[in-house]
């Protein structure tokens, strides 16, 4: 397995993006969860300097930027959107 | 612009272009939101203005609701002690947001005019953005507001229709 190289200070910053999403969901939206959830993978693919991270995960980051704010406003499209990547990752994986 | 073009025209923009919001307009946009209505007219707002690109970007990394890292954010705090010295228990648990609610709607509405973007965020640790902005424990961060030049304005989200929220009189 080759190592990936992660930028420190965007690593820093999912940290604490996760602990204050995790209190911030407390109280929040319960649609907030997987929002925060897909957040924070767009934001760790943008951590990342190099690596032999498969193109499917790098992709699948520009898709979930596109409909990740509609689970404010529609969340029946948002969980279609959200099967669709994982069907995608599902199927990159299993090949 | 009249009212009615900058309530109809403002956007939440979370998406904005480098350009710097000058300090002018930021002074400008303060100016509209203290003449904003409060409770006993007790104006408890103190606003943090951050422009400095290390202390947004601190603050975005405990402001989930922050997409991005906007030019310039406006962070609307209540003074609670004064709040509940004037204002009493509703002064101190329903006006203080309120005001800051107040307030930040004449924020965005002159941000319109101006030809720029806000988004109000409420999905930040409270604490946190204390510990950043170094506030005394009295003076509470409600709501942030990112403010730039919109790189994209999005599309109006749909509005209930006007005939199933309002009742004439009495509710029905």
């Amino acid at each position: 397995m080759t190592d990936i190289l992660i930028d420190k200070k965007k690593l820093i910053d999912v940290f604490c993006f996760i602990l204050a999403s995790a209190r911030g969901c407390l109280d929040e939206p319960p649609v907030y969860g997987p929002l925060r959830l897909l957040e924070t993978y767009t934001m760790l693919i943008d951590a990342l300097k190099e690596g032999d991270v498969p193109s499917v995960f790098l992709e699948e980051k520009e898709r979930i930027e596109s409909y990740m704010m509609m689970c404010m406003y529609n969340e029946k499209s948002f969980e279609e959107e959200l099967n669709k990547s994982l069907a995608r990752i599902v199927n990159a994986i299993a090949d | 612009m009249d009212v009615c073009e900058a309530i109809i025209k403002r956007r939440s923009v979370r998406s904005f272009s480098d350009r710097t919001v000058e300090k002018e307009l930021l002074i400008r946009l303060i100016e509209a939101a203290i003449w904003a209505p409060s409770g006993s007219n007790i104006q408890p707002w103190h606003f943090v203005v951050v422009t400095d690109e290390e202390q947004r970007s601190k603050i975005k990394a405990f402001a989930p609701g922050l997409a991005g890292v906007p030019p310039a954010l406006i962070v609307i705090c209540t003074d609670m002690d004064l709040c509940e010295r004037k204002g009493g228990r509703l002064g101190r648990d329903v006006l203080s947001l309120m005001d800051a609610a107040f307030a930040a709607q004449n924020i965005n509405l002159l941000a319109v005019e101006l030809g720029l973007g806000t988004c109000v965020v409420r999905s930040f640790n409270q604490s946190a953005i204390q510990g950043i902005l170094k506030l005394p424990g009295y003076l509470v961060p409600q709501l942030l507001i990112a403010v730039g030049y919109p790189e994209k304005i999005p599309m109006a989200p749909g509005r209930r229709n006007i005939q199933d929220v309002i009742s004439w009189e009495r509710y029905g």
